[in-house]
């Protein structure tokens, strides 16, 4: 498996506030790996680390062959109510602004970069909106501007930090899809609360709560997350193909 | 009318209107957007606590407010990064700090402190050559800048964290506009004083926000609303003999009243 990246025994924190401790994580090319854990428990810290938005204390953050150039090539979806919705700008600005980079700010964007932008929208069926700002969107709608932004420099990891809260059923099942077929050409980490629904998409499972403990499947049950102490209450969805209560299992590795 | 125009002071007057509008218009946009106006507050007063300092001393005000706006704003931006402290409370401190020690110098100050008054509330037709110099050396930059880094600004300014991600230069812009910011507030105190100046950074972007949700246009829209209604303002305070500061601030405030009302009547036809 070609490996994107290598994470050992990474200790991160705020402020000597030990977050996450003694953390280890393969992310390979063709990973789609969920993410799981109380709040609090350092999800989105594990991804912070990774974007290079905090410093870890100690341990090695190794980023392999096509992440060398690490942050142009990683896509990222922070939790949507950290934005200022009122503030003035476009939606196509806003998938547009995904593609800046060290070399591109100073001279600006091009044509070709434009097109990449159209075409994105064009994917995602966001036309009727794309030259609205974005205070007039609803919840999914910017959700989906948000995953544009994500996606329009086709990284190879994205990473996405819960991108199911705020928005209905449809999206929900719209967003996994398109994930599923994002994943074909690139490795994804979604962090979620929503364990039952994320089962049924993600091929492997990450349990953080200050520590990691790795699942390699998508199946998980209830004892397993405990064992893992991991306190999340999982929610079964009927209509979900998968059930994430599942008696037998193979072994469980602590990475 | 017309023959004010052959006065210098009302030139002078007229150039700092003119000054003062692109840079607040420009700064002004940046900070509503970013939600910065208490930072600027905390600036603006803070700067005073320069002006008192360098009148002591017998140095030029706008120097010593110059130095005091930077530095707080240095200040303030290095505990929101560090986190030590609220940002709120760090606003509060460096505000009241530099009011007092303002307040401290002008008194030590030997004879009385006729400029006082000026520097508090605005006397635009007191300016000198040497503060349109500032002023426009200001505006410059300022116009220079958000040409040329126009996206990458609004990128740092809409969501910072994702500029990270992407490799930008978000420290160093954020500290750069941030000096930039406490540079155009002192180059306003000139027009209307230390108390007022935040209205020139926040009445015409408002008032240009109740008909465009673009950062561009409202940027242009608020030099053009910020321009007329210093020049409305200055009119009316010639006429009246009311300070030129206030009547400014109203006159623009009146405008947002407008705005408002006609904003409301051109949604309700469309709907």
């Amino acid at each position: 498996m070609d490996k994107l990246i290598d994470i050992k025994n990474l200790t991160v924190g705020y402020n000597s506030k030990i977050v996450l401790e003694n953390v280890s994580l393969t992310i390979n090319k063709n990973d789609f790996i969920g993410i799981i854990g109380p709040n609090g428990g350092g999800k989105t810290t594990l991804l912070k680390a990774i974007l290079g938005l905090v410093e870890p204390i100690s341990g090695e953050l190794c980023f392999c062959d096509e992440l060398k150039n690490r942050r142009s090539n990683i896509g990222y979806l922070p939790q949507v109510n950290k934005f200022d919705s009122r503030f003035p700008v476009s939606v196509f600005d806003v998938i547009l602004s995904g593609l800046a980079g060290r070399k591109s700010w100073k001279q600006g964007f091009m044509k070709k970069e434009k097109d990449r932008v159209n075409e994105i929208i064009g994917q995602l069926g966001i036309e009727n909106y794309a030259h609205k700002p974005i205070g007039e969107l609803s919840g999914g709608q910017m959700q989906r501007v948000f995953l544009g932004r994500a996606i329009v420099s086709n990284p190879k990891l994205l990473i996405l930090d819960e991108p199911d809260t705020y928005v209905d059923n449809q999206f929900e099942n719209e967003l996994y899809q398109k994930l599923k077929e994002l994943n074909e050409r690139m490795a994804i980490l979604l962090v979620s609360h929503d364990v039952g629904t994320i089962s049924s998409y993600v091929k492997s499972i990450a349990c953080v709560n200050g520590e990691l403990y790795y699942h390699p499947s998508n199946m998980i049950t209830p004892e397993q997350l405990a064992s893992y102490n991991c306190p999340i209450q999982i929610i079964t969805h009927g209509s979900v193909p998968h059930t994430v209560l599942k008696t037998h299992h193979p072994h469980a590795h602590k990475h | 009318m017309l023959e004010l125009i052959n006065y210098t002071f009302f030139t002078n007057a007229l150039i700092a209107t003119l000054l003062t509008a692109i840079s607040c218009g420009i700064i002004g946009t940046y900070i509503v957007s970013r939600r910065m106006v208490f930072i600027g507050g905390g600036i603006t007063h803070a700067s005073f606590g320069g002006i008192g300092i360098a009148y002591y001393f017998g140095l030029n005000p706008l120097f010593g407010a110059a130095v005091f706006a930077v530095l707080s704003a240095f200040g303030i931006n290095y505990f929101t990064y560090k986190g030590n402290i609220r940002q709120d409370s760090s606003i509060a401190i460096w505000w009241s700090l530099g009011m007092a020690i303002g307040i401290v110098f002008i008194t030590l100050a030997p004879g009385y402190a006729p400029n006082l008054m000026s520097f508090l509330f605005g006397s635009i037709l007191t300016v000198t050559t040497s503060d349109l110099v500032f002023m426009g050396i200001v505006t410059l930059v300022a116009i220079l800048l958000f040409t040329l880094f126009f996206k990458l600004i609004m990128m740092i300014a809409f969501d910072e964290e994702f500029a990270r991600t992407r490799n930008l230069p978000v420290t160093f812009f954020s500290y750069l506009l941030m000096m930039l910011s406490a540079l155009v507030i002192v180059a306003s105190i000139r027009v209307s004083g230390v108390i007022l100046v935040l209205s020139l950074l926040t009445l015409p972007q408002a008032t240009a926000n109740l008909f465009t949700k673009s950062f561009k246009t409202i940027m242009i829209t608020s030099i053009a609303i910020g321009l007329l209604g210093m020049i409305a303002g200055l009119m009316v305070s010639y006429y009246t003999n009311l300070p030129s500061g206030a009547t400014i601030i109203l006159v623009l405030t009146t405008f947002f009243g407008l705005g408002k009302l006609l904003s409301k009547i051109a949604f309700r036809q469309i709907s």
